[in-house]
């Protein structure tokens, strides 16, 4: 049963940090309502907005917090880290996190993963290097996650109707949101 | 709700309703005449899924202590960090460095707690203190040994054939560290759940140092040459 053909999975957690969570429905909405309440204390105290290492590290304990009767999440913080670089932490329903340079989570995510590990990890590509410095331009960047989704819908049941495409730069979020097959 | 959730030996059941949490595999450290090696594997399985290749399983507990994870991921993560707070809240009470054997036992006794909850925990802590080289053994129902030689996971046992065969404890550093390497290209060849790299690590009184990551495919046609046409 679809219940809604717009239902984004992305979460803005600070002015430069965005939080997606895909799985159970119930627990991705709750578990990012507390989050954004942990960052809003978390700015009361310190004065400032946590940071993507700080954000990355407080889901974990989060969600190790309920080791015993778990968020049925898949968590991923996408942001910038001290260095101005673009950071990745993906983690498992009770917290193991780890930082990652791409990474597909969900229904298709079996699919897709490989593809991530092909084009952007350049791995099995014999001679050709590997992902080496990612100095891959904006515009080619959200072309790619557009393809990503395409191919998703296309042999996934569960992916389609449209994807929202967010990127995290010095200068803030954009968004790019695109119309996938509606079957 | 009509069926509570139930641990399962590798994630979450309830009804037809599986999660499945990361699992890490094949972990090894021997002491021997110069230092002690630590060599790990980075697969993480979710399930049959590969989770991830890339898992740093030798955990930085401080700059001479290390802790080694195998079993559920998380668990790991999550317990020896708290290892690495309690260690350093030792430091600062006590004002000199926390040997091996009180670490592990620190980590023992929490897990010991925490006995039949259903975390998964097969650790080595390792280091170098005051008494010389420490190396433990730890899980999660509660035991703690010392030892000269271990090796923990659903691939040990075939890093174990390798270890048992070549072991010596008079052993350069070269040679130790190709002993690490060896056992746990072994172990991922033969064992589904282990495979992708092996992170190497040597421990010596000064602490420990990071040698280098090695991915196991490399290594097995460095191993098994393949003879040129």
């Amino acid at each position: 049963m679809i219940y809604s053909r717009r239902h984004p999975h992305i979460w803005q957690m600070t002015p430069s940090v965005l939080v997606g969570g895909v799985g159970f429905q119930g627990d991705c909405l709750t578990f990012m309502k507390m989050m954004q309440t942990k960052v809003k204390l978390y700015q009361y105290e310190f004065g400032r907005s946590p940071d993507t290492s700080a954000i990355a590290q407080m889901i974990s304990i989060a969600l190790y917090n309920r080791r015993f009767f778990p968020y049925y999440v898949y968590n991923m913080v996408a942001g910038l880290d001290a260095e101005g670089r673009g950071a990745l932490y993906t983690y498992d329903p009770v917290g193991n996190v780890e930082r990652a340079l791409y990474r597909a989570e969900g229904n298709a995510s079996a699919i897709l993963q490989p593809f991530l590990d092909n084009q952007i990890g350049r791995k099995n590509q014999g001679d050709v290097a590997g992902p080496g410095d990612l100095a891959l331009p904006k515009e080619d960047a959200v072309k790619l996650a557009h393809d990503i989704f395409i191919s998703a819908a296309e042999r996934d049941i569960c992916c389609g109707d449209g994807v929202v495409i967010q990127v995290v730069t010095a200068a803030g979020v954009e968004n790019y949101n695109y119309q996938l097959r509606k079957d | 709700p009509t069926e509570l959730p139930q641990p399962v030996k590798h994630g979450l059941q309830s009804g037809n309703l599986r999660i499945n949490f990361n699992h890490g595999t094949t972990c090894l450290a021997f002491k021997y005449s110069n230092g002690i090696v630590v060599s790990v594997d980075s697969r993480a399985s979710a399930g049959a899924y590969i989770a991830s290749g890339t898992v740093k399983k030798v955990i930085e507990i401080n700059p001479f202590l290390l802790g080694t994870m195998a079993g559920g991921a998380a668990d790991c993560q999550f317990w020896q960090r708290v290892l690495s707070q309690e260690c350093w809240l030792y430091e600062l009470r006590n004002k000199e460095r926390i040997s091996v054997a009180a670490a592990s036992k620190l980590l023992a006794n929490i897990l010991y707690n925490y006995k039949g909850y259903g975390l998964s925990i097969g650790t080595m802590i390792v280091g170098w203190d005051k008494k010389g080289p420490g190396l433990y053994y730890v899980d999660d129902d509660g035991t703690r040994h010392s030892g000269n030689l271990f090796a923990v996971g659903s691939g040990s046992t075939y890093a174990y054939g390798v270890l048992d065969t070549c072991y010596r404890w008079d052993m350069t550093d070269d040679e130790a560290l190709e002993l690490g390497r060896r056992a746990i290209y072994h172990a991922t060849y033969r064992d589904i759940g282990s495979g992708n790299s092996n992170n190497l690590y040597l421990v010596k009184p000064d602490g420990w140092k990071f040698i280098g990551n090695y991915d196991t495919a490399n290594l097995h046609y460095q191993y098994n040459p393949v003879a040129a046409e």
